[in-house]
């Protein structure tokens, strides 16, 4: 391994033109003294290729047409030449220090293929909201997580796109990222298959900064969408997880995606269905079939308490049976993470069930 | 792979002289410039040589005696030099852009050896019917599953079909001396390719017309139980090869639901010996078939109880009305 190995910052944007400027600033301010930022327009049409000209020579420029997000990650990686890949969104910003840390962290792990790192959620105007992503009361995971992979998928607490930092080699063997399925979400294909391909470090420090703005891919979308999209990127996207695994000789995932006892997948699987069941994505699905893979996969969780399992079990089966109008309401009370919150708050105030699910390892990792 | 490969389209042409013109032009008509047409004729007895003469250097024509599909595509294959191969019955058409897009999947997805699209039902005069065949194929890869193949849950016909030259070394020739492989090419390659661990990848997506007409082997009276059997022997073949090729045992549940379905469809006796012995050996493949599809092993085992316990008028009621697949019928006729 190099004295100091070369990181590359994928920058990737799509008309964030008023944001792209902070983020390549951060990737260019980073006080690791050995790093490439490249920067991707994946075809916009506003300003942002104004803001990239400006940064002339001391950025790589990769401009293609409309792809979405994976096919500009894509081209990213292909032109990267470090041996650390950071994937920055446009409209996100990482803090000076973390390229360092990221990179003492994957010189103490030589097996890590994938570093993760909190971020801040912040509104548009970079005004902190008081909470990260994931949560300071989730703890991250290190470890070898092959096996909660093939079992529960990638429901471990995963911070967004922009707080994830992984090996360009391990980069290189699950990819390339399959473009028609990930257009938004790329961090769902490799929060599934990086772990996979080499260990996971957790890394317990808030490196960046997430905006959340009127305009994201989320922002004001329904809670049936939201969940309708999620089940859309597991779904097709499966296949092509089973075929990295295939290449990496991962054997034992399940043959269909619905087996996994995934937690937050079963959930949007059950809202897709009861809400918008005319767009649901996986033809043949039923309640009733949704409602027993998602009482399965409640008492399987790992690392969660008798009552988060009877509580989720009754949610199952209640939506299965519910009427259209109360299933919305269901639906939105724990698919949507603002208004599950709030019942939590509601929940523990009313009844002082101060016990909130802990998500851990099964494993000591 | 360089960035335009070469694609070979192999046409195989038996007595389809009235049709195969509109093949080959919609064949040289591709959107993708880098493509050699194979036209084989299996021992046509009308006029399909003057019409394949007539596109002079433009194809390759090879002749050869009569032995069917398979024997064609063997020979087509083995004059063929392109990196990607696509094959093409005589009375089917194709998209423009069939080819072009999918180099592009099979420029994505190195590991994929093979690709298949759903084709569009049309009559005889290329109108569309309104459906495609298969109606629902997942958009995605395809594992080298044995049961998908023995199951027959790949649905992909030859005009849908491409695979790598690399893919297809491992699977020709084409066993069709016995007879069993006389059709099918399609079933027989995907199969072969999933034994030698090669990945697919099918798309939602129909690229070509798939031509219905009354000189189709299908088409004859009496063709729904020559269907069932026909799908049975095949099956059943394929069940031999697998475990043959890999030392344990592989059984097709599709043997022997479409075994009783055919026995009652020729008017066999209502519990015959015959029917107690296939249902013996559909238990058995369904029982092989829990562990590693269990909701497919529960579908095939309720379809196998429906066709033994049904009685025989019955069940030639449902095949007469519906044929083999219960395709959605147009709704300008029903």
């Amino acid at each position: 391994m190099n004295e100091r190995e070369l990181v590359s910052i994928i920058v990737n944007n799509y008309n964030y033109a008023s944001f792209l400027g902070e983020a390549i600033e951060s990737a260019l301010g980073q006080t690791y003294p050995s790093v490439e930022v490249i920067v991707v327009d994946d075809g916009s049409t506003d300003d942002s290729r104004r803001v990239i000209e400006r940064y002339g020579d001391r950025i790589v420029r990769v401009l293609k047409a409309n792809g979405g997000q994976a096919s500009a990650v894509n081209a990213g990686v292909a032109a990267a030449r470090g041996d650390i890949v950071f994937l920055l969104d446009a409209d996100d910003v990482l803090a000076p220090d973390i390229v360092a840390k990221v990179v003492d962290a994957f010189r103490d792990h030589p097996e890590a293929s994938l570093v993760q790192f909190r971020l801040a959620v912040v509104d548009a105007e970079r005004r902190p909201l008081g909470r990260c992503d994931p949560p300071l009361t989730h703890p991250l995971w290190s470890g070898d997580l092959r096996e909660h992979i093939l079992r529960h998928g990638n429901s471990f607490p995963c911070p967004p796109t922009s707080g994830n930092a992984a090996r360009a080699a391990a980069l290189r063997r699950i990819g390339p990222i399959p473009e028609d399925v990930y257009r938004y979400g790329v961090d769902q294909f490799l929060t599934m298959t990086l772990p996979l391909a080499g260990q996971v470090v957790g890394l317990d420090v808030i490196g960046g900064e997430y905006r959340v703005h009127g305009t994201n891919f989320y922002g004001g979308a329904s809670a049936a969408s939201r969940a309708q999209h999620a089940v859309e990127v597991a779904y097709h996207g499966w296949p092509h997880v089973k075929m990295v695994a295939d290449r990496l000789e991962v054997k034992g995932l399940p043959s269909r995606v619905t087996d996994l006892a995934d937690i937050s997948l079963q959930r949007d699987r059950m809202v897709s269905l009861k809400l918008a069941p005319a767009r649901h994505p996986i033809p043949g699905d039923r309640p009733l079939r949704a409602a027993v893979d998602g009482v399965a996969t409640a008492l399987r969780y790992p690392g969660t308490s008798p009552a988060w399992k009877l509580f989720q079990s009754l949610w199952f089966v209640g939506m299965a049976m519910a009427p259209r109008r109360l299933a919305v309401r269901l639906g939105e009370a724990v698919a949507v993470p603002e208004s599950r919150d709030r019942l939590r708050q509601r929940l523990s105030g009313l009844l002082q069930v101060g016990r909130r699910p802990v998500h851990q390892p099964s494993r000591g990792g | 792979m360089t960035d335009m490969p070469l694609v070979s389209i192999i046409i195989d042409n038996y007595n389809y002289g009235h049709l195969i013109a509109e093949t080959i032009d919609s064949a040289l008509a591709q959107t993708y410039p880098n493509i050699e047409v194979i036209v084989v004729d299996d021992g046509s007895t009308d006029n399909s040589r003057e019409v394949i003469a007539r596109y002079g250097d433009r194809v390759i024509p090879v002749f050869k005696e009569n032995g069917g599909q398979c024997s064609a595509f063997n020979v087509g294959f083995a004059a063929s030099h392109g990196d990607i191969i696509a094959l093409l019955d005589s009375d089917d058409v194709w998209d423009p852009e069939k080819i072009a897009l999918m180099v592009d999947i099979f420029q994505r997805y190195p590991e994929v050896g093979w690709v298949g699209h759903k084709l569009t039902i049309t009559d005889a005069k290329l109108n569309s019917l309104g459906y495609t065949f298969p109606d629902l194929l997942p958009n995605g890869p395809v594992p080298p599953d044995p049961h998908l193949h023995l199951e027959r849950m790949v649905r992909v016909t030859v005009s849908g079909l491409l695979f790598r030259r690399s893919a297809g070394e491992r699977a020709f020739p084409i066993p069709y001396e016995s007879g069993t492989w006389r059709t099918c090419a399609d079933v027989y390659l995907m199969s072969m390719f999933a034994i030698e661990g090669i990945w697919g990848y099918t798309l939602d997506e129909s690229l070509g017309l798939y031509r219905q007409h009354p000189g189709q082997e299908f088409a004859q009276p009496g063709a729904i139980a020559r269907r069932v059997e026909r799908d049975a022997v095949i099956s059943e073949a394929l069940a031999e090869i697998w475990t043959r090729r890999k030392g344990r045992r592989f059984s097709s549940t599709t043997v022997y639901k479409h075994r009783l379905v055919a026995s009652a469809l020729t008017g066999h006796a209502i519990l015959s010996g015959e029917r107690w012995r296939l249902l013996a050996g559909g238990i058995r493949s369904v029982v092989d078939l829990v562990r590693p599809h269990p909701r497919l092993a529960v579908r095939q085992g309720l379809g196998i109880a429906i066709a033994f316990a049904f009685p025989h008028w019955w069940t030639r009621r449902v095949f007469r009305r519906f044929g083999t697949q219960f395709t959605p019928q147009p709704a300008a006729t029903s």
